[in-house]
């Protein structure tokens, strides 16, 4: 129990460091609202072809949002030395990358899902789904999340490569996609949002064993030789 | 401690690890030669053409050898993580950074060949079909893995790295693997034909020659890469030394 303890003080610590700065929620809100709305009008107004594509289109823009937000979780606070102090010090580093997040998820995506039916509009998705959208989006971008902490852990002397980050974890990404678009298709059987829900779910527990140990020991070596 | 666990450790020492490799690159280069032009003998002449797709089948000779190939390299690269995140070999390090190469190598191969293999009989080049997408994710898993050892200047914080993340993919494979055919099977018919029965054994035969010929290639390349591996970290060392003056002492190779 300490460590569930710990986690909590540490979660409500770095919630507090997030909201010190509430107006940073507002890039990631714009990049994922302009991506978005950039397809329909590259595609053309053609209602039936957006309504086919348009759960495939909020997932992509919803991982490429993921993906501008993820730089944020260590390069900070390895640029000013936390990251170091957290290394020597005897606290589990694990803590430290749960609470990371957990907090930057609730605060940079959770806000991106919430506003997800509002883009699906624009794209003539039908309403009646947003709720089901909403499930299979927010297990979906937690398990992304956790898959990124691995990948930003990888860095330099205190750089990250966005293109090297991109070939780490966008693999990890396929079932995700997978499960999490598929299920949204019009044309899949009701059986396949249950499937794909029990998978991402899933998936959420299987991430939160491996990423903070994988995360972890990669933010072992970074410190090390930064 | 015994004889035999001094020879399993000293394969972890560079100079002992190059004597080896050294020894042991004639005959593997004999043997791979000897079954790569005798499996290639099989498979083009002595092998009767498919009843329905003719002598275009024949590619399958180095397009299965090549995927099986590529799946095995990430076996062996699992437990060469585990030799560089456990008990932290340094020259495990180099192989593993020589395997990722070799294993992108051959699963680019597979892609090719396959998507060649693809256009007469199937009539297109790439279908989201269960087994390319997963191929293709190895793929890009491999080249992770390759540029990750590119990335960083500390090579052996890079090892380390590149060692996590093999051991990562290794799990989450599986589950790519399977959401790839699930996904297969929820949107479209299978369209891989394959083989109606097993395959006979006039063409099997031919098959399982190449797959050894692969392998043993696979190997030569790999002593050939760790070879030089060995060199380049040994620039300054002393058995590098003694060997170079024992080669001009006796005035030969090896």
């Amino acid at each position: 129990m300490p460590y569930l303890y710990e986690l909590f003080w540490e979660v409500r610590w770095q919630w507090r460091l997030l909201m010190a700065q509430p107006k940073a929620l507002l890039n990631p809100l714009l990049f994922f609202c302009l991506i978005t709305l950039l397809f329909p009008l590259a595609l053309g107004h053609a209602p039936d072809l957006l309504r086919q594509a348009a759960p495939g289109l909020i997932w992509v823009g919803l991982t490429l949002s993921v993906f501008l937000i993820l730089p944020n979780l260590f390069m900070p606070d390895l640029q000013d030395g936390t990251l170091r102090l957290w290394v020597a010090c005897r606290r589990p580093l694990s803590v430290y990358v749960l609470a990371k997040w957990v907090t930057h998820w609730a605060f940079f995506v959770l806000p991106l899902i919430l506003i997800a039916p509002l883009l699906g509009v624009s794209l003539y998705l039908d309403l009646s789904q947003s709720w089901l959208m909403m499930t299979l989006l927010g297990f979906g971008s937690f398990a992304m999340v956790g898959i990124g902490t691995i990948g930003v852990a990888v860095m330099q002397k205190g750089h990250y490569n966005p293109f090297l980050l991109a070939v780490l974890i966008l693999p990890f990404y396929v079932p995700i996609l997978i499960f999490g678009a598929g299920s949204l298709q019009p044309s899949s059987e009701s059986m396949a949002f249950a499937n794909g829900l029990l998978f991402l779910a899933g998936l959420v527990i299987f991430t939160l064993f491996l990423a903070p140990w994988a995360a972890t020991q990669m933010l072992k070596l970074t410190v090390a030789q930064s | 401690m015994s004889r035999f666990w001094r020879w399993v450790l000293q394969w972890g020492q560079p100079g002992e690890l190059y004597q080896r490799l050294v020894l042991l690159q004639p005959w593997v280069a004999v043997a791979s030669i000897t079954m790569l032009v005798a499996g290639a003998y099989a498979a083009f002449w002595l092998a009767p053409a498919d009843y329905q797709q003719g002598e275009v089948f024949r590619i399958l000779y180095v397009h299965v050898p090549a995927a099986w190939l590529s799946l095995m390299i990430y076996g062996f690269m699992v437990a060469l993580a585990l030799l560089v995140f456990v008990w932290q070999v340094t020259v495990a390090g180099w192989a593993l950074n020589a395997f990722a190469w070799l294993g992108a190598g051959y699963t680019l191969m597979a892609l090719v060949t396959g998507a060649i293999w693809g256009q007469p009989t199937w009539g297109t080049w790439w279908v989201w079909d269960a087994r390319l997408t997963s191929e293709l994710v190895l793929l890009f898993i491999y080249l992770g893995i390759v540029l990750v050892f590119d990335a960083l200047s500390d090579s052996k914080a890079a090892a380390r790295m590149a060692a996590i993340l093999t051991l990562v993919g290794s799990v989450n494979l599986p589950i790519i693997h399977y959401s790839v055919i699930w996904w297969h099977t929820l949107h479209q018919p299978p369209s891989i034909r394959g083989f109606d029965s097993s395959l006979h054994a006039s063409m099997l035969y031919p098959l399982l020659l190449m797959a050894l010929a692969f392998l043993l290639v696979f190997v030569w390349q790999a002593i050939w890469m760790l070879r030089c591996r060995v060199l380049q970290e040994a620039s300054q060392t002393p058995w590098l030394a003694r060997r170079l003056r024992g080669m001009v002492e006796n005035g030969k190779d090896q």
